[in-house]
C-alpha cells in the first residue's frame, strides 16, 4: 500500500509540475543575437513548421546588422530545430523587426517578408520550392530605406495577389501600401490609396475585416496616442482613417491582434499598454448592435495585467473552442496565458508556462512536434540572454474544427449566368497570430442543376 | 454538375474566390448550390449550411461550331421583366436578310446546311432581321412586364442568307 502510493505520488508528480506550455532546453538552435520577430512556417514543403527569426539590434537607428535565422523543423528525425541559415538564407546581416511569410508570386511556397529599421532596406526574399532563398528586395519592391517596426499582407484589392503594408517608426510617419502586381512585384501607392494621416513611432499593423464589409481594413498601432484605423473602400484604397474608435493608447503600445473572441461574428481585438502598462482586450460592437463601436475591457484581463509586454497571440490551449490569450512579456513574471470563458473574461493561468525570466519580442505559435497540441516560440531581444525559446503545448490536442465568423450570403439570383460567383468568409481556427489562423483549406463544394433534372 | 473550388487565403482570416462554371455548361435557369468546408492541419473540418441561388439572364452557347456556323450572336441588357435585352448579331454576309429563330429550349440538330442550335420542336417565331455593310446588326426585344414569365427560357439563333450561314446560340432566362 505504501509503495504504491509512493508510485502513484511519482507518477503524478510531472503533472502537478507541469505548466501548459513547457520550455524545450536547447531545442531551439541558431546565435544568440538580438530577436524581434519570429514565424513559423513551412518553408520546404516536408509537412512540418520550420522557424524563421528576425534579427537585428534595432532598439535604435545605430543598432547593428544581423543574418536572420532559419531553424529547419526535424524533431520528429530526432534532430530538433536545425540551424540551416548559412545554406538556405542569403548571407545578408539585416536590421529586422518582424518577418511574415506568404507566397508572394502565387508558385505555391512560403516567401519571406522582413520590415526593418535603421532606416534601412526592407527584405524580401523569395523561396525557390525547396526552402532556399535569395533576396530580390530591391527588384520586386525597389529601393526602400524605412524604419518600419512591422508588416502586414493582405489581399486588399481582391485581385488575387497578396499586398504588403509596412509601417513607419519615425516621428510623424505614414502608413504605407504595396500593391502587389500578381507576379510578386510591388509597387508603392501609398500617395493614391492611402490617407496622409502622421503618426509618430509605428509598431504593430494589423488587416481585418472590422466592419463586416468584406475587405481588409487596417489596425494601425503605435508608441503614440491615437491608434488608427484605415477603413478600405473595397477596392483597396484606405482614404479614411479614424483614431476615435480604439483607446487612445501610449508611448508603450506595441501590438494588436484580431479574432472573434466571443462567437459573435465579429473580430475583436486585444491591445498592448493602452493605459501606461495595463493591455486591454477591445470588444467589438457591431453585432448585435449594427453599429461599430468597440469597448475596451481592461479588467476583464485578470493577473498580470500593468506588466511590460510586446506581444499577443491566440491559441485555444484548452480545445474548448475559444481562443485563448498568450501574452509575450519582458517582465520577469514571463509569458502569461489568459484563458477565456467565452464571455470576454480572461484569466491569467497560473500554469500557463513554464516560469522563465526573459524578454520577449515576438512569439509564434503551430505545432512543432505534431502531436496535435500546440507550441509556442518566442523571439528574445532588448535585455538579457537573447536566448530564443520554445514551448511545448501539453493540453489535450486539437480537435476543434476551424470557426466561419461569416460567410457571405449571396443574393436569391444571380444574372450572371457563365459566373464568376465570388463567395467570401472569414474564418478563425485553434491558433491566430499576426492574421494567419491554422486554416489548411477551406473549399466551396458547388452543384449545378437545373429544374426537372434528375 | 458538381465541383470543388478552394478559397485563397488573402490574409486576416478573409478567404476568397470565386465559383466559375467550366466552359460550355449551360447554368442559365440552373439553381447553384454550395457549401463551405474548412479543414485545419489537423484535418478537423466544419461545414456551412448551404447556400443556394438561381441563375437568369443571357447566356450564349454552341460556340466555335464551325461549318456553316461561323456567325456571331451575344446579347447584352436586362432580363427581368420590364427590362430590355439588346441582340447584336456579326460576322455575317454584308447587305443580306435572315432569321432570328427563337424557341422554348436549346438543340443541336445537324442539317446538311449546318446546325440548328435551338429546338425545332418548340419553335416560337422567326423574325426576320438583316445585316448592315459591315454583316451586322442589332435588335432590342423588350420584356413584358409580366411576373409568370419569370424563369421562361427562350433560345436564340440566326439564320442568314447567301450564302447560308448561321450564328451561336443564346438563351435568355426571365428574371425576377
Amino acid at each position: 500500500m505504501k509503495h504504491s502510493s509512493l508510485v502513484a505520488a511519482l507518477a503524478a508528480a510531472p503533472l502537478l509540475a507541469q505548466a501548459s506550455f513547457n520550455q524545450q532546453v536547447g531545442l531551439v538552435t541558431g546565435p544568440t543575437v538580438m530577436s524581434e520577430g519570429v514565424v513559423l512556417c513551412d518553408v520546404d514543403g516536408d509537412g512540418d513548421q520550420d522557424v524563421v527569426f528576425a534579427n537585428g539590434y534595432v532598439l535604435n537607428s545605430a543598432g547593428s546588422a544581423i543574418q536572420p535565422t532559419l531553424l529547419i523543423n526535424k524533431v520528429n528525425q530526432g534532430l530538433g530545430l536545425v540551424d540551416e541559415t548559412a545554406s538556405r538564407l542569403p548571407a545578408l546581416a539585416i536590421k529586422g523587426t518582424l518577418v511574415v511569410a506568404f507566397d508572394i508570386e502565387g508558385d505555391g511556397d512560403k516567401d519571406l517578408l522582413f520590415s526593418c529599421n535603421g532606416p534601412s532596406q526592407q527584405r524580401l526574399y523569395v523561396n525557390d520550392g525547396a526552402g532556399v532563398f535569395s533576396d530580390q528586395s530591391v527588384a520586386r519592391l525597389g529601393a526602400l530605406n524605412l524604419a518600419c517596426a512591422g508588416c502586414a499582407y493582405g489581399d486588399v484589392d481582391q485581385d488575387g495577389d497578396l499586398d504588403v503594408f509596412l509601417n513607419d517608426e519615425l516621428t510623424n510617419g505614414q502608413l504605407k501600401l504595396f500593391r502587389n502586381n500578381g507576379s510578386g512585384v510591388f509597387s508603392n501607392v501609398t500617395a493614391t490609396h492611402v490617407a496622409a494621416a502622421p503618426k509618430t513611432n509605428q509598431q504593430d499593423v494589423v488587416l481585418c475585416d472590422l466592419d463586416n464589409d468584406w475587405d481588409l481594413d487596417v489596425v494601425n498601432i503605435g508608441k503614440s496616442a491615437g491608434q488608427q484605423i484605415y477603413w478600405n473602400d473595397g477596392t483597396g484604397r484606405f482614404l479614411t482613417v479614424t483614431t476615435a474608435l480604439l483607446p487612445a493608447g501610449t508611448g508603450l503600445t506595441y501590438e494588436a491582434e484580431a479574432a472573434d473572441l466571443d462567437h459573435d461574428g465579429d473580430l475583436d481585438l486585444a491591445m498592448l499598454s493602452v493605459s501606461s502598462l495595463t493591455d486591454t482586450v477591445i470588444r467589438n460592437n457591431l453585432v448585435p448592435s449594427g453599429t461599430l463601436s468597440f469597448t475596451s475591457l481592461t479588467t476583464a484581463l485578470t493577473g498580470g495585467n500593468g506588466d511590460d509586454d510586446n506581444e499577443w497571440l491566440f491559441v485555444d490551449f484548452d480545445n474548448d473552442g475559444f481562443l485563448d490569450l498568450v501574452d509575450g512579456s519582458l517582465q520577469s513574471s514571463g509569458e502569461k496565458l489568459y484563458r477565456n470563458n467565452g464571455a470576454f473574461s480572461f484569466a491569467r493561468q497560473a500554469t500557463g508556462f513554464t516560469a522563465v525570466v526573459d524578454s520577449t519580442l515576438d512569439a509564434a505559435v503551430g505545432d512543432l512536434n505534431n502531436d496535435g497540441v500546440f507550441d509556442i516560440v518566442t523571439a528574445q531581444g532588448e535585455s538579457g540572454s537573447f536566448l530564443n525559446r520554445a514551448y511545448y503545448g501539453s493540453g489535450p490536442q486539437d480537435t476543434q474544427p476551424p470557426r466561419f465568423v461569416r460567410v457571405e450570403q449571396l443574393p436569391a439570383v444571380s444574372t450572371r449566368p457563365d459566373g464568376p460567383w465570388v463567395v467570401r468568409a472569414v474564418v478563425q481556427d485553434s491558433a491566430v497570430d499576426d492574421g494567419e489562423t491554422s486554416v489548411r483549406t477551406v473549399v466551396a463544394n458547388w452543384s449545378i442543376a437545373h429544374p426537372g433534372a434528375s | 454538375m458538381t465541383g470543388s473550388t478552394p478559397l485563397r487565403f488573402c490574409g486576416g482570416l478573409f478567404f476568397r474566390d470565386a465559383i466559375t462554371p467550366p466552359p460550355g455548361v449551360p447554368t442559365n435557369g440552373a439553381t447553384v448550390s454550395f457549401a463551405l468546408v474548412a479543414t485545419d492541419w489537423r484535418g478537423n473540418a466544419t461545414t456551412t449550411p448551404t447556400q443556394s441561388f438561381a441563375v437568369c439572364g443571357l447566356q450564349s452557347y454552341a460556340l466555335g461550331l464551325g461549318g456553316t456556323n461561323t456567325g456571331a450572336l451575344a446579347a447584352t441588357g436586362t432580363t427581368s421583366a420590364g427590362g430590355t435585352a439588346t441582340f447584336a448579331w456579326s460576322a455575317l454576309p454584308t447587305s443580306s436578310g435572315g432569321l432570328l429563330a427563337l424557341a422554348l429550349g436549346r438543340a443541336s440538330v445537324p442539317f446538311p446546311e449546318g446546325i440548328v442550335v435551338v429546338d425545332p420542336g418548340s419553335l416560337v417565331t422567326l423574325v426576320p432581321v438583316a445585316t448592315d455593310a459591315a454583316g451586322a446588326g442589332a435588335l432590342p426585344i423588350p420584356i413584358p412586364a409580366s411576373p409568370p414569365l419569370v424563369g421562361l427560357r427562350v433560345a436564340f439563333q440566326g439564320l442568314f442568307g447567301g450564302p447560308l450561314v448561321l450564328t451561336n446560340g443564346v438563351d435568355l432566362v426571365v428574371c425576377p
